[in-house]
């Protein structure tokens, strides 16, 4: 695969040792809502962890909360060992420079084309010149499968194809750790196992250690090591897909049903 | 988090309304004590 | 002392058209309002302290500045200078009936650009491009909010309120004067046009008429005041289009919601500002 970009990662600041995400005792909540109480998960290195549950539950939160985009009523978020709830933003932007973020809808820029989508993050945080950031773009969409209507608008183009180039973006940086908020979400069934194989593919290829939240139950079998069911803003149970079947519990049985 | 920002607000708009009064008064005084 | 409290009314009047009320009687209507009035202002200074951080610290997004400020000024020109020559026309038609029955109508000319330079320039375009500027920035970035580009910026290590905030709120201040110009200009132009119509009149006459009693010190403070105007248009539809929730409700609640307080706390702030201009240049 392509080499790290110099100066996107020049500041490896965290043990390179420690667990690339650790959540403890969580919380937050919005309101009078308690959407996350006292959570707590570990991604080892080079796996991926999928959280799941019902639709509208804190699962996107959580996300959100490991880049700091929201901060936890209680609780502790560490990256690479390094403590990302109370960090000053100056020293968070290093660390969500290290970690790639797909969004639900994808959340590309809708002023700019495919193309300016993929290089703002090369563009921002690095000093390649204008023919190299072009290059890596063509790299990073081909690796995706978007190295076609690369000078199309968002609106132009399909949920699939944003998805796509979502990922993509999200990749420019060459982040160790990639967050995904219902990367399945929308598409149907074809376009969704796609991405789920892209997925796949991409974390095979780069050793991204990745966390999926997702309420498809066959998508995240597909892509993840380790699966942990949310209720109620509680873990119910974490493992594998085995250990998951092996539940009795009726919530679990449920969700799993049809797999 | 609500709280807050009541209060900052009516702190602001208390501010901005008390300076925006006396303003002329404030230049006539700054004007007359160089004179 | 009567402003203060007018000006609270008219705020509170504001705040009503802006914010979503629940029904549940005027009384509880009413203090329900005033807590949002004064929620929504101390929201827009922590707004302000998070702007003012970004703005004054690196890397500063020059780039995304110009780029801001060719956007708003060009696509704001036509309609100003349209806005201007109207104004120039009603101004000088109207005036000149008064003037007439006054018997002063070789006044015409000099009471039409001290007017334009002095109040109708700064006051149409800052509410002209209030229309134009704050509907386009509250509904851009009300858009962005609602699917989670905003997120997706900060996320890439991108302060948001620096690349898109800072950048067109500079860009309104900045803008806003020379519109004012622009604005200027053809109401002037027109209003020669007009007075030409209904008398014959040369355009130099008219000139030199026009500008023997107007000197810098009407320009200038009447010209830089719209720099304040320019502040609270961006100020406001950045705030509003960056706190936007719901989707395309939401956006377009964004969108009005910045045009009705900006038009609002520019009519506000100019009461204000001539009268201070009034007292620093007698």
């Amino acid at each position: 695969m392509s080499a790290p970009i110099a100066g996107a990662n020049a500041e490896a600041n965290g043990d390179k040792n420690a667990t690339p995400v650790k959540v403890k005792s969580l919380s937050k909540s919005f309101g009078q809502q308690k959407v996350l109480k006292g959570i707590d998960l570990e991604v080892a290195a080079g796996q991926t962890l999928s959280v799941l549950g019902r639709s509208g539950t804190g699962k996107s939160v959580l996300l959100k909360l490991i880049i700091g985009l929201e901060k936890p009523d209680s609780g502790s978020i560490f990256v690479h060992g390094e403590e990302v709830t109370k960090m000053p933003t100056k020293e968070l932007n290093e660390v969500r420079k290290k970690v790639g973020f797909l969004f639900q809808q994808a959340a590309l820029y809708d002023s700019m084309t495919v193309e300016e989508n993929v290089a703002f993050p090369l563009r921002r945080h690095t000093h390649l010149s204008d023919s190299e950031r072009k290059k890596r773009v063509r790299e990073l969409l081909a690796s995706v499968g978007m190295d076609h209507d690369t000078q199309k608008l968002p609106s132009e183009i399909s949920g699939g194809m944003q998805k796509r180039v979502g990922l993509a973006r999200a990749l420019a940086l060459d982040p160790e750790i990639l967050l995904f908020d219902e990367p399945t979400a929308g598409l149907d069934p074809i376009t969704a196992s796609e991405i789920d194989d892209l997925i796949v593919k991409l974390q095979k290829e780069r050793h991204i250690t990745s966390v999926v939240v997702t309420h498809d139950i066959h998508g995240a079998r597909t892509v993840s090591d380790r699966l942990a069911l949310m209720r109620d803003g509680e873990i119910l149970i974490q493992g594998t897909f085995d250990d998951l079947q092996k539940s009795r519990d009726p919530f679990v049985v449920q969700f799993l049903k049809g797999c | 988090m609500h709280v807050t920002y009541i209060v900052v607000g009516v702190v602001v708009v208390l501010a901005v309304i008390a300076g925006i009064s006396m303003l002329p008064d404030l230049i006539r005084y700054m004007k007359m004590r160089s004179m | 002392m009567i402003a203060q409290p007018a000006f609270f009314l008219f705020g509170l009047a504001a705040a009503s058209s802006a914010t979503p009320v629940d029904r549940g009687g005027i009384v509880s209507g009413i203090g329900d309002l005033t807590i949002k009035f004064f929620e929504w202002f101390g929201n827009l200074s922590f707004f302000c302290g998070r702007l003012i951080r970004a703005a004054f610290t690196p890397p500063y997004e020059i780039r995304e500045f110009f780029h801001q400020f060719d956007e708003l000024g060009s696509k704001s020109l036509p309609l100003v200078a349209l806005a201007g020559a109207a104004t120039g026309v009603v101004l000088t038609l109207s005036t000149r009936d008064s003037l007439i029955r006054f018997g002063a109508k070789s006044f015409l000319p000099a009471v039409v650009v001290f007017s334009i330079i002095k109040e109708s320039g700064p006051i149409i375009t800052g509410l002209v491009v209030s229309g134009r500027a704050a509907a386009g920035i509250g509904s851009e970035l009300a858009a962005m909010k609602v699917s989670e580009q905003i997120d997706a910026m900060e996320a890439s290590a991108v302060n948001p309120y620096r690349y898109l905030a800072a950048t067109r709120i500079l860009a309104c201040m900045l803008m806003l004067p020379m519109l004012t110009l622009v604005s200027d200009f053809c109401g002037i132009m027109m209003g020669w046009v007009a007075n030409n119509a209904a008398e014959p009149i040369s355009l130099r006459l008219f000139i030199q008429d026009g500008f023997k009693s107007v000197d810098f010190s009407d320009l200038l403070p009447s010209t830089l005041k719209t720099i304040i105007f320019g502040l609270l248009i961006g100020l406001i539809a950045c705030f509003q289009g960056m706190n936007a929730t719901g989707g395309t409700e939401g956006v377009e609640r964004a969108a009005t919601s910045s045009v009705v307080l900006a038009s609002l706390f520019i009519i506000l702030a100019d009461v204000a500002l001539v009268h201070l201009i009034l007292v620093f240049f007698p």
